[in-house]
């Protein structure tokens, strides 16, 4: 450091007042120029990559042929039966997968039995599946000639239809609201309950007077969340809806059966508006309160819940639910080594061999590829749009931070329609190239789907730094660039680790984004089950599922080893939305 | 006691007029409610090697003045001077300044020598230098051994000091200071206080020390500025603001003061006769007062007599001070003192302080309902000008 310019005179050197404004104006500008720039870049990503090709489906359903389409489509019964049910489909999903993840996570922070470990992982399955996965079990299981309902019980009950769905996507999003539910019951005040519990107050007495008002808002939350999840799902639509129609797979029909790309538009639209709605309900209504509620450190640990009456039916529940979890992704298991699912139960290898070796190499291959190639640039990306969203107060940050989730909101379809439409010609004079039918749509598409929640846990990563840690090393000499490569960087590498593991997770599983990009040169294994699903080779899909699944987990045991970090419950941000 | 001398800042060169100073300097805040003002218009001048405390309630501003000398934030307008130079725009990692911060800030991925030696590698100061320097910080800082610790591994106490040393050791021509004791317990503040202070004499570092509490800022500083929204109040000695506080915040702030109101009669070389309590009395005159103002007198100036009849004599002069008959009306027996609060005839409250010593028997002391005579010397009154509007 050392002293800095010293003057021997007594009256010191001030250049005129004018010229000291240009240059203060210049230091200022010099200081906040990376910030500036990395402002500019999130800024165009987002502009680029969320609002623009959703934009552009909108616009595509207001052109001439929408117009008409709106107009067909309006005035059939069918569109409109259709929309019920989505809506419909969205309330039940969010309530189901809610309570259950409420039971689930109570169970987990507030009693103390054996077993809740396994829960616990047991809870985690369907994150790092394809969520459509359950679809083919519950149809093996349950369907019309499922092994259930009428090989054991001689049912002639077909589950296809609202029944089918409700099943497949409450277990497939649980996990959201369970995580949810646990970050938020672990920062729970125990002394808020303990003086509760000192006026008098019996256990449900107090679950419901103190529990369940502050978890109010992680309800409601996660309802939003399910009901959004919900109407967006494509797969589990496809192969389970039957005559029930939702949004999702008209979309899918209008595309792959019609190629009418007007009529998926129209239909896109109409999910569009819901979930935009849900989901700006769910950011500015919702989340402050959350905050409010629970904040700081938790002083004292709750008890666990011991009246007997109370536990065993939560216990009850989850365990049910548990073993319905095991059975259902077991038997993706089974189905993936035996001859002929459900028919013919001789083990055999030739479904894995058909993925690892066969025909399926090819799009287990592309898939690893382009997930891993969208995983860093996502960490990037959102790690450049978090520092800029928490760096500063600046006019248009609560856009951004907006714009920024906004990813979540809108159906990965949506995004998947709306990179085709926009980038199937050379843009800004050829400065973009036509993406439409590249690997580069695809690994776009994988990027898009992951920043929100790489920005979420960013954000939270580094709101949890105080600002007074970037001051101290400023006041030691160092730069802004020397404070953050030693200071910031270190300290939100935990996170930031384990939202990469969490967006490869992502990418590997998604279908509905990539579901409409994907050509004869990049194959996706999503796409892939949902097709041999689609024909009916379920034994090849569940192969297909399995190792997928397989994929996540090695990535996920990788990154724990090479990097320390320990895949707990952190290993998944309990915040972000799935 | 080598050692030391080895880590003392570079001797300035000779600056009469302060290291550090502050002209005119103005901040606005725009606020959703608008503009607040925090600061409106500070001179300061911090003399080379001194212990300079702000002090003052919270939102007087204390906090913004000193991230502005850091360069934290930008003065709206006026500047700041070190060593005669202007540094109103140089950025805070080009000022040779440390700051100590309120909650440590220790880097908590960093062990206590990687902390330490922070702001010396950022300095590229050769291995061997870092590691002698950051030794002899430690040794005097009374953390040997605790160098491969990581901050969580420590107490308030030794990280508070690790946070000291990781700011003196880049040998700061100014050291700031931002509440750095607030988040110590009672007792380890206390003692925190005297070791911080010795460590600043030991190493003769300019410092800038912003606080809420007075006992601290009392005990600590060479030089007190007492501010209250805004504005700069009195700059003093702690003696000076004590004992001859210039406003009656700076009274009513710092310790405890009765405030009597008066107004005045005339004024004469010897003093000031002011009109108090219904009685004329000649007080000292502080000058630069204008019509209005008040007495200010403090608790442990006051004499109490007992005087079995007040009713029989109300308030009277005798020999340049007052002696107003009362009743006792409440007692709080504190330990090492006892303070009475006495009604005057005239409803006035009077708060006094009586010390105890090993000879004498507190029991002896007025009760509560027992009649009083208050004497007040015209000497330890203080005219003052009352609360800016």
């Amino acid at each position: 450091m050392g002293a800095t310019q010293h003057t021997t005179h007594n009256t010191a050197k001030r250049p005129p007042a004018p010229l000291r404004r240009l240059n203060r104006a210049a230091t200022r500008l010099r200081a906040q120029g990376a910030f500036g720039f990395a402002a500019l870049v999130s800024v165009a990503i987002i502009i680029g990559f969320v609002i623009f090709p959703t934009i552009e489906i909108i616009a595509k359903s207001f052109g001439m042929d929408g117009r008409a389409e709106w107009d067909r489509l309006t005035d059939a019964g069918r569109t409109f039966t259709t929309v019920r049910n989505t809506i419909w489909l969205g309330f039940l999903v969010g309530v189901i997968g809610t309570a259950f993840g409420l039971v689930m996570a109570l169970v987990q922070v507030r009693t103390e039995i054996r077993f809740k470990r396994v829960l616990h992982l047991i809870s985690l399955i369907p994150v790092i599946s394809p969520p459509f996965a359950v679809a083919m079990s519950v149809l093996t299981l349950f369907g019309r000639s499922g092994l259930i309902t009428k090989e054991m019980f001689g049912l002639r009950y077909d589950i296809t239809g609202l029944d089918g769905l409700l099943l497949a996507l409450s277990v497939s999003f649980m996990p959201v609201a369970y995580l949810n539910f646990v970050g938020m019951l672990q920062a729970f005040d125990g002394a808020l309950e303990e003086a509760a519990t000192d006026l008098g107050g019996t256990l449900t007495y107090r679950f419901r007077t103190v529990v369940l008002p502050l978890l109010a808002p992680g309800i409601a939350n996660s309802f939003l969340l399910l009901f959004v999840s919900a109407i967006a799902d494509l797969g589990n639509a496809v192969l389970l809806g039957g005559g029930y129609d939702v949004l999702a797979s008209r979309i899918y029909l209008a595309i792959i059966g019609e190629f009418n790309l007007d009529k998926a538009a129209v239909f896109s639209v109409m999910l569009l508006v819901p979930s935009m709605l849900v989901f700006a309900a769910q950011y500015f209504w919702l989340r402050k309160r959350e905050y409010i509620t629970i904040t700081g450190k938790p002083v004292g640990e709750p008890k666990p819940i011991d009246q007997r009456s109370v536990l065993w039916p939560l216990v009850s529940i989850a365990t049910l639910l548990g073993a319905f979890i095991v059975l259902i992704y077991g038997y993706i298991v089974v189905g993936a080594f035996t001859e002929v699912w459900n028919i013919n139960f001789s083990p055999t290898f030739d479904n894995v061999l058909f993925v690892l070796r066969g025909a399926g190499r090819e799009a287990l291959l592309d898939t690893i590829r382009l997930a891993a190639l969208a995983t860093p640039i996502a960490s990037v990306a959102g790690l450049v749009i978090a520092f800029v969203i928490t760096q500063r107060d600046f006019r248009g940050r609560g856009l951004l931070d907006f714009a920024s989730v906004l990813g979540v909101a809108i159906p990965g379809t949506i995004i998947g329609i709306g990179l085709l439409l926009a980038y199937n010609e050379p843009l800004l004079g050829g400065l973009i190239p036509e993406l439409t039918g590249t690997a580069a749509i695809l690994v776009l598409a994988f990027t898009i789907r992951s920043l929100p929640g790489v920005v979420r846990v960013a954000v939270g990563a580094l709101n949890q730094l105080s600002g007074s840690l970037e001051e101290a090393s400023i006041s030691l000499g160092a730069t802004p660039a020397q404070t953050f490569r030693k200071i910031i960087l270190p300290l939100i590498r935990p996170a930031m680790f384990s939202s990469l593991v969490w967006s490869f997770a992502r990418s590997m599983t998604s279908l509905s984004p990539i579901i409409f990009l994907v050509t004869p040169q990049w194959r996706i294994m999503t796409a892939q089950i949902l097709n041999e699903a689609d024909q009916g080779r379920f034994g090849n899909a569940a192969a297909y599922s399995v190792v997928l699944v397989s994929v996540v987990l090695a990535a996920i045991s990788l990154l724990a080893l090479t990097t320390g970090f320990k895949a707990d419950n952190d290993s998944i941000p309990s915040r972000s939305p799935r | 006691m080598t050692t030391t001398m080895h880590l003392a800042a570079e001797p300035p060169a000779a600056s009469p007029t302060g290291v550090l100073r502050v002209e005119g300097v103005r901040k606005v805040f725009d606020t959703k409610r608008g503009r607040h003002e925090a600061l409106k218009s500070i001179d300061l001048t911090i003399v080379d090697g001194e212990f300079l405390t702000i002090l003052g309630p919270s939102g007087c501003g204390k906090t913004t003045l000193l991230r502005i000398l850091a360069g934290f934030e930008d003065p709206t307008t006026g500047d700041v001077l070190l060593d005669d130079a202007v540094i109103t725009d140089v950025p805070p990692n080009k000022r040779p300044m440390a700051m100590v911060f309120q909650s440590y800030a220790l880097f908590p991925h960093l062990t206590v020598f990687e902390n330490i030696a922070y702001g010396l590698r950022i300095a590229k100061v050769p291995k061997e230098e870092i590691a002698e320097r950051v030794d002899v910080v430690l040794s005097i800082m009374d953390l040997v051994g605790l160098a491969d610790r990581l901050p969580t591994q420590l107490s308030g106490g030794q990280q508070q000091r690790v946070a000291l040393a990781r700011s003196v050791v880049i040998r700061p021509r100014v050291l700031l200071f931002d509440e750095p004791l607030s988040n110590l317990d009672a007792r380890l503040r206390d003692q925190m206080r005297s070791e911080l202070r010795r460590i600043q004499r030991q190493l003769g570092i300019t410092s800038v020390y912003v606080t809420h509490d007075q006992t601290e800022a009392m005990a600590m500083s060479d030089r007190i500025v007492v501010m209250s929204e805004g504005r700069i109040e009195q700059v003093g000695t702690p003696t000076e603001v004590y004992r001859s506080p210039a406003t009656l915040f700076v009274a009513d702030f710092i310790g405890k003061a009765n405030v009597l109101n008066a107004t005045s009669r005339s004024r004469s070389t010897a003093g000031l006769t002011v009109h108090v309590l219904g009685v004329e009395l000649e007080v000292p005159d502080p000058g630069g007062l204008d019509e209005d103002f008040v007495l200010v007198l403090r608790p442990e100036d006051v004499e109490l007599q007992r005087f079995p009849s007040p009713n029989d004599h109300s308030v009277r002069t005798v020999e340049g001070r007052v002696e107003a008959a009362g009743w006792v009306r409440a007692v709080e027996y504190l330990g090492a003192a006892t303070q009475l609060t006495t009604e005057l005839l005239d409803g006035t409250l009077i708060e006094s302080v009586h010390h105890h010593s090993a000879h004498e028997d507190p029991t002896e002391l007025p009760g509560e309902g027992d009649g009083v005579l208050a004497v007040l010397h015209g000497h330890a009154l203080r005219a003052v000008q009352p609360l800016q509007p």
